[in-house]
């Protein structure tokens, strides 16, 4: 189990994109949106 | 033959007497020096009119040439009352997909969860290597953007650890 923190409160109702890549081997996943 | 006028009428005698004492009269302005003040403050209100003027041009073009940038900079002047997210944990099973790749590493985001008295949010997740090889990687990125183009960096053991 990993945990990220993000350091701000999002708006009720805005989209938001999570974007993710790994260094090593590059791999970029594809966006993942997000509304709260 | 040509008639002949007195040449002085006035008796040398007769000189204005000096004020009594105990009164002041008026300073002596030079005419030179006042005729600089007057071209001076008539230079002056022509630069306040001027100036004033172009400020009158600047806004009317402002409110009526521009009307559509006027109005959305009007509105988004206007106080919105905020809203806030609702704080607490929310279950979720989002697996990162990855179109590009045979997806070496499942990522799956198991909660989300919304910390209204620290002003975070602090997303979980798990990984499994899936493919069997050994793996070593890390994420390079792992943050969060809004509509508007601002990306929100994670500060925790996700963005930074070796896996």
């Amino acid at each position: 189990m990993k945990t990220e923190i993000f350091s701000f409160l999002p708006l009720p109702g805005m989209l938001y994109t999570l974007v993710a890549r790994l260094g090593i081997s590059g791999i970029i996943y594809d966006p993942l949106q997000v509304t709260f | 033959m040509p008639r002949t006028y007195p040449t002085n009428v006035y008796a040398p005698e007769t000189a204005i007497p000096p004020p009594p004492p105990g009164i002041d009269l008026p300073p002596v302005i030079p005419s030179k020096s006042f005729s600089g003040y007057r071209i001076a403050l008539a230079v002056l209100i022509m630069l306040i009119v001027a100036l004033g003027s172009l400020e009158v041009m600047q806004v009317t073009r402002y409110a009526f040439d521009t009307t559509g940038s006027a109005q959305r900079t009007i509105a988004r002047q206007q106080p919105v009352p905020m809203r806030t997210v609702t704080p607490g944990t929310i279950k979720v099973h989002a697996t990162l997909t990855c179109g590009m790749c045979n997806e070496p590493v499942l990522t799956t985001l198991t909660s989300i969860a919304v910390d209204t008295t620290d002003h975070r949010l602090i997303f979980r997740a798990t990984l499994q290597n899936v493919s069997g090889a050994k793996q070593i990687d890390y994420f390079a990125e792992f943050s969060l953007q809004d509509p508007f183009g601002n990306r929100y960096d994670g500060t925790g053991n996700l963005n930074s650890d070796f896996f």
